[in-house]
């Protein structure tokens, strides 16, 4: 393989695992900080509180913790996870699904009594007052969606303890700057640098033009 | 509304296209192949030997992908131990010695060797330029005490260089759990590059293994001297291990055998043989197979085998027969 | 039998009841206003009304109909509230004024000429494919009115819907609120911490205090004969009388007059009146400052600290300007101020800030 399709392949790999694994967390996380943030119950607060103190979790923590259950001499192992891409797309899920349900739920709570009671003394029932407070909160939405991308794809601890950094496997971004650096490639690892900040960049730039069409387009 | 529509479906189209290309890209890697997982020491991996071998490897093997986990020997067998990996390229006897009779390794066959060296800026204020390793570790204890400055910095990682370290040192009498306390003694917890650059910067000393060191030297990124190299205490000998498959059933042992079978034939030494002469001027790993074999030249063949031969019944084996199974034509 | 009626109506948060046992009946077609100081609950009896607020314990009727869980939604949508602190979604004016006939299904074309004549009569009109946030302060205030008169119900609450407005939008909120009660009998109930705005457009009032109603009755049964007490006890209002006469100086908000107090104090004051007059000076509109400040404001009095009468976290202070004058200043900034009788100080106030009868 030459260093440019290298490049590319790793590129690549990078945006489907983390890509992958933003999508899995919204899936989850989306409805779970929906029923946070709109949905008053006993223990509510102390479920966004626990949220909110997994966000800072470190990677290599995470990192470790899965390569104990997905080892084969863990509890996981017979799934075969360790050293694939599905590992690290399930670890960097779990790493981004904490942002995603408080980011989410936080958008929510932020516009939700005033704009909930506006829509309700304009006539909404209780589900169109949510759906209007769904509405509002789309910029913070999509910010938990970008922001849980940025976290995946720019995070090391996960896809280097579970991928192993396997050549054309497991080797994303950041596990490849780590490599070429402790190479003495610095040149190389900062073009890598900067393929994943431009990454980032495009993605959010991306995801700031949706948030307007998605905002004009829940009002027609 | 049909602007909106389509911007949005070009971003998911892209997107999907984006995605499926890098899983197929993914899935033709894996399709139809057999991954034969090693874990293998930083300084084999991180030279670039080991994409050598892949590359060659796999040319000659389309079904199998070597997947090579580069970690700290300590970390290698671990991996090993755990059935997360097929097989183990390591440099530190005394750890695979242990690794073997917990009855986790099997068959293994030294491919290569080189020497570690014991590194530092040019000005060299012990003095240890072309001294014996021994003799230069006592010059640094002993200047180390007499003067108010930080000396010597050690990977600290368990690593197979931090293990030769350890060895060194208490070669040379101290002991190095005691010596991590003495001010002059910087611990850095890093990889070898990452020594080498502390070092650097901070005109230290360290123990570091030759490959990595001639690669940051050749690519300008440090100006530390090789000041004690080569002779038998500074040796370090590189094995392949097979993980044992009745103590760890789910790994693919014969994948293993036919690679390590691979690592010792003529063709592969060659290519270690090789690996960095262009580059370095010098290789940065000798091939041992034929030295062994030969036992010849007879003084790196001794050296080789006080070092890294393990006893049974009071003769010294590259793998001791209890160890050995299956007949692969690896020993005489 | 009222279109609203509010039988014990109580409301506690946590142990601190913001409604205690209220009764009221709202008539048809009335302008009804609640008055009192902040935290005497009438923004909070006006969400029960609203169907925003759940009371704790009591009842509240709609043309006799109890509101309960199975009918609130019905009996919000006739029900409208206009909140002290204006919310519009995140969208155009137009979309938001429409919001509510589009949740009640109306036809589009129904919809766009009634949107139409509502943000006519708030002066918006031109404005109507602005997003919300682009609005200003003002405007924002005449949108969620336009956004509730546009259904057309029976009755509107509104909350403070002049406070913190600029003079133009007060007075287009002002003639809208009254050309609804007159022209179409909307019954309105209007919170409002103004009363003067209370006597000039309501019919009936309610004076709040600490959850409860002190007073309710006709505007005439309740300030005629307790103006002067409610303005001096409650409110502290500064009343003076003076001669007028016209400066001929303008302003972009108007004319000014000349206003001579006695004793020496002149005044400046946004009126087209000569003469003898009645003047009122809101003891929160006036600022106390240790050195003179220059702002666009048109009054500036010397004065010396006479008395300060401290109430939880508000504090009168009595200033003698040549005219005993009370200034309603926070706890802060007295602290900060560090203000102790006798000391001397500048009192400052808009010329706007003078109401003058």
């Amino acid at each position: 393989m030459t260093v440019e399709s290298d490049l590319l392949q790793i590129t690549l790999q990078s945006l489907f695992i983390s890509g992958s694994a933003a999508l899995f967390a919204s899936v989850i996380g989306l409805p779970v900080g929906l029923v946070l943030g709109l949905k008053r119950f006993r223990g509510r607060h102390a479920i966004i509180g626990v949220f909110n103190s997994l966000l800072g979790i470190p990677t290599v923590a995470l990192g470790l913790l899965l390569y104990l259950v997905f080892s084969n001499a863990g509890p996981l192992g017979f799934l075969h996870m360790l050293y694939t891409p599905i590992g690290i797309i399930v670890g960097q899920t779990i790493l981004v699904l904490p942002i995603m349900i408080s980011v989410t739920t936080e958008t929510l709570l932020g516009v939700d009594e005033s704009i909930r009671n506006l829509a309700l003394t304009m006539g909404a029932d209780e589900q169109a007052a949510a759906f209007s407070v769904v509405r509002e909160s789309v910029g913070g939405l999509l910010l938990a969606i970008s922001a849980s991308f940025s976290r995946a794809i720019a995070e090391l601890g996960v896809a280097l303890m579970i991928g192993g950094n396997i050549r054309g496997i497991t080797r994303v971004l950041t596990t490849s700057i780590a490599l070429e650096t402790t190479r003495g490639e610095i040149a190389l690892g900062l073009g890598l640098t900067v393929i994943l900040i431009v990454l980032i960049l495009i993605v959010n730039a991306g995801l700031n033009i949706l948030k307007r069409r998605v905002q004009w387009w829940l009002w027609e | 509304m049909r602007r909106e529509s389509r911007i949005i479906a070009t971003i998911a189209v892209i997107a999907v296209i984006l995605s499926g290309a890098a899983f197929y890209l993914y899935l033709s890697q894996v399709e139809g192949k057999e991954t034969l997982t090693i874990s293998t020491t930083t300084s084999l991996y991180d030279t670039g030997l080991l994409d050598l071998i892949k590359d060659t490897y796999e040319q000659r093997n389309p079904n199998v992908i070597l997947a090579f986990i580069s970690a700290g020997t300590g970390i290698a067998i671990t991996h090993a131990k755990n059935g997360d990996a097929d097989m183990i390229l390591v440099h530190s006897p005394s750890q695979e010695l242990a690794f073997m009779q917990e009855g986790y390794g099997v068959n293994r066959k030294i491919f290569a060797y080189n020497y570690f060296a014991i590194v530092g800026a040019s000005a060299d204020v012990v003095g240890i330029n072309q001294t014996d390793p021994i003799e230069a570790l006592q010059a640094i204890y002993t200047y180390g005490h007499a003067h108010n400055t930080s000396l010597w910095v050690s990977r600290d990682d368990l690593s197979g260089t931090n293990s030769k370290e350890i060895a060194l040192w208490t070669a040379a009498g101290y002991n190095y759990t005691e010596l991590k306390d003495e001010f002059w003694f910087i611990s850095s917890g890093l990889g070898m590059g990452s020594t080498l650059n502390i070092a650097d910067e901070q005109s230290l000393y360290t123990l570091s293994d030759i490959g990595t060191y001639l690669k940051y030297k050749a690519d300008g990124l440090i100006t530390l001297e090789q000041l004690v190299a080569e002779g038998q205490d500074l040796l370090n000998v590189y094995s392949g291990i097979a993980v044992n498959s009745i103590t760890v059933t789910s790994i693919k042992f014969a994948l293993a055998m036919d690679f390590i079978k691979w690592l010792v034939n003529d063709t592969a030494q060659a290519l270690i043989a090789a690996y960095g002469v262009a580059d370095y001027g010098q290789g940065l790993f000798l091939p041992a197979v034929n030295i062994i074999k030969d036992q010849a030249p007879a003084q790196i063949f001794e050296w080789i085998r006080d070092y890294s031969f393990f006893d049974e019944g009071g003769q010294l084996y590259e793998c001791p027969p209890a160890w050995r199974s299956g007949d692969f034509g690896l020993y005489i | 039998m009222g279109i609203v009626e509010l039988r014990d109506v109580t409301v506690e948060f946590g142990t601190v009841k913001a409604l205690d046992s209220i009764n009221v009946d709202i008539h048809a077609g009335e302008m009804f206003s609640v008055i009192g100081p902040n935290g005497a609950g009438k923004t909070t009896a006006l969400r029960v009304i609203a169907g925003l607020l759940n009371p704790s314990a009591g009842e509240v009727y709609f043309h006799g109909e109890l509101m309960e869980k199975s009918n609130r939604h019905a009996l919000r949508r006739q029900a409208p509230m206009v909140f002290q602190k204006p919310v519009l979604f995140n969208t155009t004016l137009f979309k938001n004024v429409a919001y509510g006939l589009r949740i009640r299904g109306m036809a589009e074309e129904e919809i766009r000429k009634r949107v139409l004549e509502v943000l006519e009569m708030v002066q918006l009109a031109n404005l109507q494919d602005r997003l919300g946030r682009n609005l200003s302060g003002g405007e924002q205030r005449r949108a969620t009115l336009a956004m509730a008169i546009v259904l057309d119900t029976e009755l509107l609450l509104v909350d403070e819907p002049t406070a913190y407005l600029d003079s133009e939008s007060a007075e287009i909120v002002e003639s809208t609120l009254q050309r609804l009660n007159s022209e179409r009998g909307t019954t309105t109930v209007m919170v409002t911490h103004n009363i003067l705005q209370a006597q000039v457009l309501a019919n009936r009032a309610a004076m709040m205090k600490q959850g409860r109603i002190q007073k309710i009755g006709t505007v005439s049964e309740i300030f005629r004969t307790e103006l002067d007490s409610l303005l001096h006890e409650e409110f502290k209002m500064n009343t003076y009388s003076g001669t007028a006469k016209a400066s001929g100086k303008m302003t972009q908000n108007g004319m000014l007059v000349q206003i001579d107090l006695g004793n020496g104090v002149e005044i400046e004051a946004l009126s087209k009146r000569e003469g003898n007059v009645t003047v009122m000076i809101p003891p929160d509109d006036i600022i106390v400052s240790r050195e003179e400040v220059f702002t666009s404001a048109r009054n500036c009095l010397i004065g010396k600290i006479i008395g300060i009468d401290e109430r939880d976290s508000t504090v009168f202070l009595t200033v003698d300007v040549g005219l005993s004058m009370t200034v309603q200043i926070t706890r802060r900034s007295r602290e900060k101020l560090d203000i102790n009788l006798k000391d001397e100080v500048y009192v400052t106030f808009k010329a706007s800030s003078v109401r003058v009868f």
